[in-house]
């Protein structure tokens, strides 16, 4: 016989929780920690578990609010407000995943945590599928010759299916598959909306220029764009979270070797700026660039 | 962490260009790349010759060092130098304590093909005998001594 939960601590429980977790038993982790907060529901970290596990039983909603929980408790609880932020992503709700992974970030640094890369990645995951968003409904506004041609793709489709329903009505052909016949209606008006939408765009020279970050906003040792550079004595800059990787490893400076300690860096400020207004216009691909 | 995409840009980076006498051998995934490298000056000791350079990189990479070794392959041999022993393993400052995460494997390739132009010595470090014998394979589990400045 297992030993009676109502004497088991919540303690116990989040032990018995972590233990089907690493087995990778997402319900049995989910059961055990609920029945711990059922105990216990002071404990942020109990909720922290049990987000993590709802993340990998896909189950984001439920993320948020566990997220949400531990956060009320705790405000510095860095796990809440990051997973809130991959949460938001998995939704596509880019802009309160951005400020979600935004805190996230700050509480890292703080916190002088090892995930600060791994944040640092949301909160630029978050700034693209923001920019995305934009994008879309900018090129939609500024298309309005566009919006209206696909609202006649839109209008002729419905027109097609709506004659077909009525056929489906008065027919007595049972053989033919009036369903698949919709769908065929509805994925033609999807491909030739897509198709509208790459000319508008090749013709938009704007958007036409070329992709390129500037050498200046690439960090040296990541290769990728900067979201929070720190300058180093020699005056050279580097991402926070990825110098802060190095520094783990080996207190020198990359470039002279001389020894350089976390407290040395200082912020650069203007560079933050500059990248931060790349970012604006450009994240969409300038992340993954 | 950023291993993958650093060295994606990376492989991009030497599919376009990469400095006379350094080429790509192989680099099929992201784990292990080949490089070819060849002393371009008259060095008598390496005339003529392709040697083959292996960098395995972990998924700490660029934090981490690459560990990068010359290997033996049909008409490869691995060159003669006082600083690399006959199976391969290359004594290196740069590839050890000495690593900076600035380096990358255009500037690795680079430093070693420097160490064999500028090498006159027709021999292998001291010790290469019990040193191969016993087997060490990886560069990260040696102890160097790096106090030999003329070569």
């Amino acid at each position: 016989m297992p030993p009676n939960i109502l004497e088991m601590s919540a303690e116990d429980l989040k032990q018995a929780g972590n233990k089907c977790f690493q087995n990778g038993d997402w319900l049995g982790a989910d059961k055990k920690y609920s029945q711990a907060i059922a105990i216990d529901p002071t404990n942020f970290a109990l909720f922290t578990n049990r987000a993590l596990v709802r993340m990998k039983l896909l189950r984001y909603e439920d993320v948020i609010n566990d997220c949400m929980s531990a956060i009320n408790i705790n405000r510095d609880a860095m796990k809440g407000h990051y997973m809130a932020a991959q949460a938001l992503i998995q939704l596509s709700r880019p802009s309160e995943a951005l400020g979600f992974a935004m805190t996230a970030y700050q509480l890292a640094i703080a916190q002088h945590s090892k995930s600060a890369t791994d944040v640092a990645n949301v909160v630029l995951e978050a700034k693209k599928q923001r920019w995305k968003k934009l994008e879309r409904n900018r090129i939609d506004k500024d298309n309005s010759t566009l919006k209206q041609m696909k609202e006649l793709i839109k209008t002729e489709s419905e027109r097609k299916i709506v004659e077909l329903r009525e056929l489906q009505w008065d027919s007595s052909d049972k053989e033919r598959d009036f369903e698949s016949e919709i769908d065929v209606i509805r994925e033609d008006a999807r491909v030739q909306m897509d198709e509208l939408e790459n000319v508008f765009a090749r013709a938009d020279p704007q958007r036409y220029k070329p992709r390129e970050v500037p050498d200046y906003l690439i960090d040296s040792i990541s290769f990728s764009i900067m979201t929070d550079p720190v300058v180093t004595k020699n005056g050279h800059s580097y991402d926070r979270s990825v110098i802060m990787d190095h520094l783990r490893r080996s207190n020198t400076d990359p470039l002279t070797r001389e020894p350089l300690r976390q407290e040395d860096l200082r912020p650069n400020l203007a560079l933050k700026q500059v990248c931060t207004e790349f970012l604006e216009e450009n994240a969409g691909w300038a992340v993954d660039y | 962490m950023f291993a993958q995409k650093r060295l994606q840009k990376e492989l991009h980076n030497i599919h376009n260009y990469l400095p006379p006498g350094i080429g790509i051998a192989s680099a099929s995934d992201l784990s292990i790349w080949k490089m070819d490298i060849q002393v371009l000056d008259t060095n008598p000791l390496y005339a003529d010759q392709i040697y083959r350079l292996q960098f395995k990189f972990s998924q700490s990479y660029p934090i981490e060092a690459p560990e990068v070794t010359f290997v033996k392959e049909d008409g490869i041999e691995i060159p003669m130098h006082p600083h690399i022993y006959s199976n391969g393993v290359i004594c290196l400052d740069l590839l050890g304590k000495n690593w900076s995460p600035v380096q990358n494997v255009e500037s690795v390739c680079m430093s070693i093909q420097s160490m064999l132009t500028s090498n006159t010595k027709n021999e292998r470090p001291p010790g290469d005998d019990n040193f191969v014998r016993s087997g060490y394979r990886s560069p990260r589990n040696i102890n160097f001594v790096y106090d030999d400045d003329t070569v």
